[in-house]
């Protein structure tokens, strides 16, 4: 690869660092150049741009300092602005990181310092902030960072049963929240997970087991299951699971 | 006089009822009437003591004294009187009844004397019955007693009540028959009464009526003792005797039936009557007597109104007889029959009454009839207990004893019991609100509660504290225990453990992941060569050929001779390093292998010849005296011999062996 930054040799001009945007074009079209001159039959594939990674500055593969962005989507803005100080607190506390949100880039960015004992509570405060961002409230997020054993696993309705559409889908939707949400809440309690319905979405927080069971708990109801058959079909497995521990 | 007696009762009877009109102005203390009480006693008291005096009569006072005295004294004074009084009285009838000689009959001759007299009676009784009441009622018994007791002497083998009236009454007639007419109570008309009169029955007119009976004397004898009445209602055994079963009113009383069927069924009653006294044996003189009197008897009938129509009766009697239409007995018989068989048939030939006519409706049957009939049918209800006193008794008393017991028949809760195990399971609840703990908080929850039970073990683990309820929190106490413990651990020590338990020791245990088939059968299961050893493991291979003994030649006898001997060389040497070894650690006959070479060097010695053993005997008790103190000596001179040894130190002198040196 050519080493854009090089600039040519003038002999008085100094040139000026270019902006990331600018450069970036510039290698975009140097690109574009370079496959148009290798090969000329060219068919449609380079339409298809690929994506612009420009390669990592040296200063930030010398530095430790880990950095997480995770963007936020409008939805969950002002829930994110009212429980600000709720995220903030136990990040940079107890966890001894740095935090902030871009306004511009609507992105929540964590980032290590000196006072960073553990390099892996970055990763922990991402997981936190995302399940934030997922739906979660911050009180059951917090639990990830307490735990290491916790996950959040998302999938769709469509994954399920892929048949569903229209009104099968609404009802399928109605079915896994059921009448104030009590369906729901129950699975929630059995298992000891939280569950998040994003209309078309499910998230489930909690331990690999209790996700599992809950997914199964979830699918059932997705394919069709009453609600009853599910409780005892629930109850069965959380007894057991609950004995086992 | 008795006009006198007459006006002063009636005097006394009209002021007495005057003053008891009003019985109800008695309720409140009416002072006047008590004097007019008193005056009236008192001319009553006097009047009949004036008159009437009884001979024994000596304390009674002449007359009663009201004036200033109480009603109890009053009272007394009437008591002194009527006591003595009452007795002599009493004396004086029981006197005239049982006498024998006097005759005792009133006679109705002079009415109005009669009158006065029963009158004065009356009053006498009135007064005595005024003054007490008692004396009243004992007067009838010796009455009583005295008629009984006459019947009773003359005829003791009847004990039927109603032969003995009869024969009572036999008895009077005959003893009127022989006593001569005595006083003027006497008369012809005049019926005596006695105590035993009622309404229905008067001794006097019995007697009347037997002396008209007696006098006309009908001459016909009914009937022979012979013929029996086919249509008598046959007796048993038991009621042969018993007249008084079969008397019936008609015997007795005239008026409510007709003349004709009175005379039948008295003359049947009359042939029973014989016949029973016939059976008795014993009454043999009397028997004509007997004959002669029951019929006649039974033929009596006492008349309510009066003597006349008994007069008018018996003359009536008395003309059909002379009439001579008198029947035989078969004639009277034949009569019978066939008044009975008319009866019969009419009865056969009438409609049947209702009662046996079947099924009846209400207009076959006269009004209220079926309530006077006692109907036979099965109650199919329960019948409503009936609620009397007696019942709410019991009851209360039942309920009564109950609350003292204090055992009620309270209802009980039951409760299902659970059998199965699994039930307690299905109560897991499913809640099915949304949860009020985080799931941080509830990991948190659950994370405490472990962390509680694992300080549970572990404090029940610690052999330390007596009473594990104590709480370990406190430092004080856990760092004073430690030291306790490391004090206690120092004196174990130094005691060498002996006040402690043995430490326990894990045992082991080797467990080999085998089938247990194949470490408790006793039997091998399989038999196989393959845990067998193999020649090999058994003994080293052979290199070469195997030669027998006589086929080995001298290189080869040589070669085995050499590897014996080296094999020995071998052992040897190894035996001698240990020996060194040991020797080092324990110079001297310290150890094993020293004592046992010297051991082996004496024997060896006493082989050859140059030692000679001692034989060991001292074990053996010397027999003798001599052999005693020989051995004695010996000793004594072998000690003395060794100390001087040991104190001289010098060896070179005592190179002479003596077998003393040589003495184990």
């Amino acid at each position: 690869m050519e080493n854009i930054n090089q600039t040519e040799p003038r002999s008085d001009f100094v040139t000026k660092p270019k902006r990331k945007a600018a450069k970036r074009k510039e290698y975009h079209a140097d690109n574009l150049n370079k496959n148009q001159a290798s090969s000329m039959e060219v068919s449609e594939e380079t339409a298809v741009t690929l994506p612009a990674f420009p390669p990592v500055k040296r200063e930030k593969l010398d530095s430790a300092v880990e950095i997480r962005k995770i963007a936020v989507p409008a939805h969950r803005y002002s829930p994110l602005k009212e429980n600000w100080m709720k995220l903030f607190t136990p990040i940079v506390e107890h966890l001894h990181l740095q935090i902030r949100f871009n306004l511009k880039n609507r992105q929540v960015e964590i980032r290590t310092c000196k006072d960073t004992k553990d390099i892996a509570n970055v990763q922990k405060a991402a997981d936190f902030v995302k399940a934030f961002i997922c739906g979660f409230e911050v009180e059951d997020a917090l639990a990830l960072i307490r735990l290491d054993d916790l996950f959040v696993d998302s999938f769709e309705i469509k994954d399920v049963k892929s048949s569903l559409k229209g009104d099968h889908l609404n009802r399928a939707i109605g079915r896994l929240a059921g009448k104030g949400g009590r369906t729901k809440f129950t699975i929630e309690n059995v298992t000891k997970t939280r569950i998040v319905l994003a209309d078309q979405k499910i998230h489930i927080l909690g331990s690999y087991q209790n996700i599992q069971i809950a997914k199964r708990a979830i699918c059932n109801l997705i394919l069709g299951s009453p609600p009853s058959k599910v409780y005892g079909n629930l109850r069965a497995v959380a007894s057991r699971s609950s004995d086992r521990f | 006089m008795a006009a006198h007696s007459e006006s002063l009762v009636d005097r006394v009877l009209n002021e007495f009822t005057a003053v008891t009109t009003k019985p109800e102005s008695f309720l409140s203390v009416q002072t006047a009437t008590n004097t007019k009480f008193k005056t009236i006693t008192k001319d009553l008291y006097n009047f009949v003591n004036q008159n009437f005096t009884l001979q024994g009569l000596t304390r009674s006072l002449p007359e009663l004294y009201i004036d200033g005295f109480d009603e109890e004294q009053i009272w007394q004074q009437l008591e002194l009187h009527n006591e003595p009084c009452f007795n002599i009285l009493v004396k004086n009838v029981a006197k005239l009844l049982s006498g024998n000689d006097k005759k005792l009959t009133f006679y109705k001759v002079e009415v109005q004397a009669d009158e006065a007299e029963e009158e004065e009676e009356n009053v006498k009784e009135n007064e005595q019955d005024k003054d007490s009441v008692a004396s009243d009622l004992s007067f009838e018994l010796p009455a009583d007693s005295d008629n009984d007791e006459s019947g009773h002497d003359d005829d003791s083998d009847l004990d039927e009540t109603d032969d003995l009236k009869f024969d009572e009454y036999k008895m009077l007639d005959e003893e009127r028959e022989e006593r001569p007419k005595k006083n003027k109570e006497q008369s012809m008309g005049k019926i005596r009464k006695t105590e035993v009169d009622d309404e229905f029955f008067k001794v006097g007119e019995m007697e009347k009526f037997l002396e008209k009976e007696e006098a006309e004397k009908p001459s016909v004898n009914d009937d022979d003792a012979e013929s029996i009445d086919y249509f008598e209602d046959v007796l048993s055994d038991d009621e042969e005797n018993d007249t008084a079963i079969r008397a019936k009113y008609k015997d007795f009383f005239r008026g409510s039936i007709p003349a004709g069927d009175r005379k039948s069924t008295s003359n049947h009653d009359g042939e029973d009557l014989e016949e029973d006294k016939d059976d008795d044996e014993e009454i043999e003189d009397e028997e004509q007597d007997d004959d002669d009197a029951e019929p006649r008897e039974k033929r009596v009938k006492f008349d309510l109104n009066g003597s006349e129509s008994e007069e008018s009766g018996s003359e009536s009697s008395i003309r059909n007889l002379t009439k001579s239409d008198v029947k035989s007995s078969y004639e009277q018989r034949q009569e019978r029959l066939k008044a009975k068989i008319q009866e019969l048939e009419d009865e056969a030939v009438a409609p049947k009454p209702w009662q046996l006519m079947g099924e009846t409706k209400a207009e076959l049957r006269p009004d209220n009839a079926l309530l006077e009939e006692d109907l036979f049918f099965d109650h199919t209800t329960r019948q409503a207990p009936v609620i009397t006193e007696e019942t709410t008794k019991t009851l209360e008393e039942i309920i009564r004893q109950r609350i003292k017991d204090q055992a009620f028949d309270d209802v009980e809760r039951k409760i299902k019991p659970v059998y199965d195990p699994t039930e307690y399971k299905k109560k897991l609840v499913l809640d099915q609100e949304k949860s009020k703990y985080s799931l941080a908080e509830i990991y948190e929850q659950e994370f405490l509660k472990q962390q509680e039970i694992q300080k549970l073990e572990a404090k029940s683990s610690s052999l330390a504290d007596a009473a594990n309820d104590e709480p370990s929190d406190d430092q004080n106490r856990a760092a004073l225990r430690k030291r306790m413990a490391n004090v206690f651990a120092k004196l174990d020590a130094l005691c060498n453990f002996n006040y402690t338990p043995r430490a326990a020791e894990p045992d082991i245990k080797i467990v080999s992941n085998m089938p247990s088939i194949v470490m408790e059968e006793i039997a091998p299961v399989t038999v196989s060569d393959a845990n067998l050893l193999a020649p090999q493991e058994v003994q080293d291979p052979t290199r070469g050929v195997l030669k027998g003994k006589t086929e080995k030649e001298k290189t080869d006898l040589l070669r085995e001779r050499r590897k014996k001997k080296s094999a020995q060389r071998v052992r040897h040497k190894e035996r001698e390093r240990t020996e060194k070894a040991v020797d080092k650690a324990n110079p001297g006959l310290g150890n094993k292998h020293a004592k046992a070479r010297v051991l082996q060097n004496l024997q060896k010695a006493e082989k050859e010849g140059t030692v000679s053993l001692i034989k060991e005997n001292r074990m053996k008790a010397p027999k003798s005296s001599t052999a005693f103190f020989r051995q004695l000596q010996e000793d004594v001179s072998a000690s003395v011999d060794a100390v001087r040894q040991s104190k001289q130190k010098s060896s070179l002198k005592n190179k002479r062996t003596s077998g003393s040196q040589f003495k184990l």
